[in-house]
């Protein structure tokens, strides 16, 4: 562990968050809400990475099961968004639609809708026939289906700006271009930047993608690979799909967003890693991606593909996020690499401001212990 | 075997780059995303079409001996095809309606020509205002000639070249502006008497079309709005203030049917720019362009870029530079000749471009104007956009949705940074995504050569133990 020498260029507050996605600034939000003095530092520019270039869906039935509950809360809160912080981010709420493609896929999708549908969700499986009727823009080869009335999207265009807006009017102090490269631990940690020292009653290592790294500078294990997810925009074209278009085997999903663009996504994966940046189209990845796209929406055949692109999502070895303080040290927490993280953010934003704050947890978070692979 | 050299561009820098080749033996693959060769300069009308060429300013001849190289049997033609990806710097991805695919190249040579510099002003979305690329398209490619009173407003040769083509194929043009003073033109255009004689003949030459047809040409006038109700009546003329926007107490209203802007040519620069290519901002070649070597290869070794895509200078440099390449390509020395032919009419672009160069920038937007048409984004929203902090205009799309539209920001990223008083690097602008042009789905999905890829990893299931 690196000893940080103490000088003049000192930033003292008193949660200092290190990461401007989703789950940092919804959370810088909430803490400078309660009266709190709030530093959010980003490496780059807030809300450029995942939170920003994410496909917008907000998805219940694509969801693991154990992250059911999680999503019908985390669902509360977006549509709180508006009411409670003032933020219009296009949530819309049509219903989705999960499809299987074989009869294989269509059992996958009747357990999975079972499970979930245990947990909480609210999933109607459909007939053919009721296939046709609801979404005759789904293709004949479509063998089964579910409906679920919780899934829909939101703009991650709209939402990032007036989530930053927000925090900063509640007092939140907003870095960008502070890349933090080493901690020093509590109490009241000191984070080193490049741009001066900042320390903080608490710290929120909130670094998505990068968390791994920021668990390293403490010398915790927080295994993270990483995920190069495409996403596929169409130009903007008549209203025809109505909802989220997710799979059974969770390779796709398809919706129309309120511009009439089409975007096309599924975790197909590009190239790049955290070091080199390159956040590269996969070719054929991506032309795998539109096939399935068009197999299971013909309709979508004729329009014009404006722009292809890939971003980072950090996964777990378990699928499950890391939310807790971190082990050993208990001014330090972290919320991170939530699968479907744009969906879980607000959720996993709640929980932490709770737990930073000395609350009970709303929700159970043990799943998320960030402790889990740190003996192994 | 080894694979052929891909040329994207069958305008007068591909032209001239595959007869070299072509002569030499080498096997070439042209692909053009028009049904014909010809490029913008020499833009062709369909084949079906039966017009009365004689008013339309088609170089029949200079075209007749560029393109006999499309008939070499070591050329082949992907026509009507577009080069959409680059899936590694020597494989290439086109689609087409009739296929597509992937092609190995031993070589790439860029010649993918220019764009018009969007130049928004208020009423630049009216119908009745078109761009002076797209003007000169519709006479050359279609032997459509705009009704009505004709204005021409610019900045550039091309100005001349529009009015000139317009009276040629007989259209009514009432009144013509330069933005720049002719004082700072003059010097640039004395030096190409001795070293581009051709260009500067061909200059006078559309200059006499003008005087013969009493066509009243302006300089160091812009255009500042233009109006009308369901069709374009009106617009608004002003000589330049010294901030480069139209003078307010200067100004005269014109009766119109149609205008034609032309604020300058740029270099395409998306081509090089997905490849990988080194780019840098060179005002003397009118904007971004990829770093080259003497030999015209980028950054990127095997991958060469000619032509007005590489940096401003219309067909006698487009056609020089081809030749330059395709002797590079077949590792031969490059004649004498052509080395002392192109650094003459280098030297000329370079100090024509920036003589036309209005130094401050010219513009004519007002808050109310729209800068970004997909989006309808206007000027004051996104200078009061709390992102526009970040100095990042990368940032700002992300935030405003600049640049996501239709056009892929082609008609607003290169003048928005300037508009928004913006740092113009590549670091902050957006980056260039696939594919290069819209593109039906279907033709991306008909790849033919796209490899079997294992699907995404499903999230391991975790049980719950309940
Ligand atoms: C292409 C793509 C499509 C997706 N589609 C969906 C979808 O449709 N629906 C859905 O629910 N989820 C989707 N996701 C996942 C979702 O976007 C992410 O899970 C979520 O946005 C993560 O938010 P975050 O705040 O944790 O991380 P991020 O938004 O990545 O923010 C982390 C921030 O931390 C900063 N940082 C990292 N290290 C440091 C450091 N050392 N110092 C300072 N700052 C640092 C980074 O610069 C970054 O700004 C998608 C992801 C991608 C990439
Ligand atoms: C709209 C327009 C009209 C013009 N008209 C004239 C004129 O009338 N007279 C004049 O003197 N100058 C004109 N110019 C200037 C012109 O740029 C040069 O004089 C000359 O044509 C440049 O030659 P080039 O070979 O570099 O490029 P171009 O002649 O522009 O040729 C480039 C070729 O590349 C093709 N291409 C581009 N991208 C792709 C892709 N991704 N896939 C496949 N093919 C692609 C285009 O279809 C085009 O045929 C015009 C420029 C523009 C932009």
């Amino acid at each position: 562990m690196t000893v940080l020498p103490t000088g003049p260029d000192q930033h003292d507050f008193d949660t200092v968050i290190l990461g401007g996605g989703i789950v940092g600034l919804f959370t810088a939000l909430q803490l400078a809400r309660t009266g709190q003095s709030v530093a959010v530092l980003d490496q780059g520019d807030i809300w450029t990475e995942a939170s920003a270039v994410n496909a917008g869906s907000l998805g219940v039935q694509n969801k693991l099961p154990a992250l059911v509950p999680l999503s019908l809360w985390s669902w509360e809160l977006w549509q709180e968004l508006q009411a409670g912080f003032g933020i219009d981010a296009h949530v819309k709420r049509p219903g989705g639609y999960k499809v299987a493609m074989t009869e294989d896929e269509a059992e996958r999708l009747r357990d999975t809708a079972e499970q979930q549908a245990r947990l909480g969700a609210t999933i109607e499986i459909l007939t053919r026939q009721q296939i046709s009727d609801r979404a005759p823009w789904l293709s004949p080869d479509v063998v089964a289906a579910t409906f679920s009335p919780q899934d829909g999207f939101a703009s991650p265009t709209l939402m990032g700006p007036a989530l930053a807006q927000a925090a900063k009017q509640a007092g939140a102090n907003i870095f960008p271009h502070h890349p933090a490269h080493a901690i020093e631990p509590g109490p009241r940690p000191r984070i080193e930047t490049s741009h001066g020292r900042f320390r903080g009653t608490r710290l929120a290592i909130t670094t998505g993608a990068w968390t791994q790294n920021a668990g390293a500078m403490l010398g915790i294990n927080l295994p993270v690979s990483l995920d190069v997810n495409m996403v596929t925009v169409t130009e903007p074209a008549p209203f025809t799909m109505q909802g989220l278009v997710s799979h059974a085997r969770g390779i796709l999903t398809l919706k129309q967003a309120v511009n009439g663009s089409c975007l096309i996504g599924g975790g197909w994966q590009g190239i790049g890693t955290l070091a080199d940046r390159r956040k590269d189209v996969d070719y054929d990845q991506m032309i795998q991606n539109i096939r399935l796209a068009l197999r299971v929406v013909p309709g979508l055949a004729g329009l014009n593909a404006l722009r292809s692109w890939a971003g980072y999502e950090g996964v777990t070895p378990d699928s499950m996020p890391y939310l807790g303080s971190l082990p050993g040290h208990p001014d330090i927490f972290v919320a991170a690499c939530a699968r479907g993280g744009f969906t879980l953010g607000p959720a996993m934003a709640r929980l932490l401001t709770e737990v930073m704050t000395g609350q009970e947890s709303s929700r159970p978070i043990d799943l998320f212990d960030p402790a889990r692979f740190h003996d192994a | 075997m080894t694979a052929p050299v891909v040329i994207i561009g069958a305008g007068p820098a591909g032209l001239a780059c595959a007869s070299v080749l072509a002569q030499a033996g080498r096997d070439i693959v042209i692909i053009d995303e028009n049904q014909q060769a010809g490029g913008q300069y020499y833009r062709q009308l369909p084949r079906t079409f039966s017009a009365d060429f004689r008013n339309l300013p088609h170089d029949r001849q200079g075209f007749a001996a560029l393109a006999q190289v499309m008939d070499h049997p070591n050329v082949r033609f992907l026509r009507a095809n577009t080069l959409w990806a680059a899936v590694s710097p020597h494989r290439i991805a086109f689609a087409g309606k009739d296929g597509s695919g992937r092609l190995d190249a031993s070589a790439v040579v860029l010649a993918t020509g220019a764009q018009d510099m969007p130049m928004p002003f208020p009423g630049w979305t009216f119908p009745g205002v078109i761009s002076s690329g797209g003007c000169l398209n519709l006479i050359k490619g279609q032997g459509l000639i705009p009704e009505g009173r004709v204005v021409v407003a610019g900045n550039g040769p091309l100005v001349l070249v529009t009015a000139a083509t317009l009276i040629r194929a007989g259209a009514n043009v009432v009144r013509v502006i330069e933005a720049q003073r002719a004082t700072r033109l003059l010097p640039a255009v004395a030096s190409g008497l001795r070293s581009a004689p051709g260009i500067v003949r061909q200059a006078l030459g559309y200059r006499i079309s003008m005087l013969a047809k009493r066509v009243p040409l302006h300089f160091g006038q812009i255009i500042a709005a233009a109006e009308g109700e369901h069709e374009l009546r009106n617009i608004t003329i002003a000589k330049v203030g010294p901030d480069g926007r139209p003078d307010e107490n200067a100004r005269l209203g014109i009766a119109a049917d149609i205008l034609v802007t032309g604020y300058g040519l740029i270099p395409g620069s998306e081509p090089a720019r997905l490849f990988g290519c080194r780019m840098r901002m060179e005002p003397a070649l009118n904007g971004a362009v990829p770093e080259r070597s003497s030999t015209l290869e980028t950054s990127v070794p095997g991958v060469y870029a000619i032509g007005d895509g590489a940096g401003i200078g219309g067909v006698k440099v487009a056609i020089a530079e081809g030749r330059i390449a395709a002797h590079a390509i077949l590792g031969q020395d490059i004649p004498a000749q052509h080395i002392r032919t192109y650094a003459r009419l280098d030297g000329f672009r370079r100090r024509l471009n920036l003589a036309y160069l209005h130094d401050p920038p010219l513009t004519a937007a007002t808050p109310d104007t729209v800068i970004c048409r997909c989006e309808a984004l206007r000027l004051a929203e996104l200078q009061a956009h709390p992102r526009i902090e970040t100095g990042s205009l990368n940032v700002l799309k992300t935030a405003t949705r600049l640049g996501m539209g239709r056009c892929q920001g082609r008609n607003c990223l290169p003048s928005a940074a300037t508009l928004l008083g913006l740092p113009d690097d590549f670091a902050t602008r957006p980056r260039v995504r696939p594919p290069l042009r819209p593109l039906p789905l279907q033709q991306i999905a008909a790849d033919r050569d796209a490899l079997p890829v294992p699907e995404p990893d499903e999230p391991q299931i975790h049980q719950t133990g309940e």
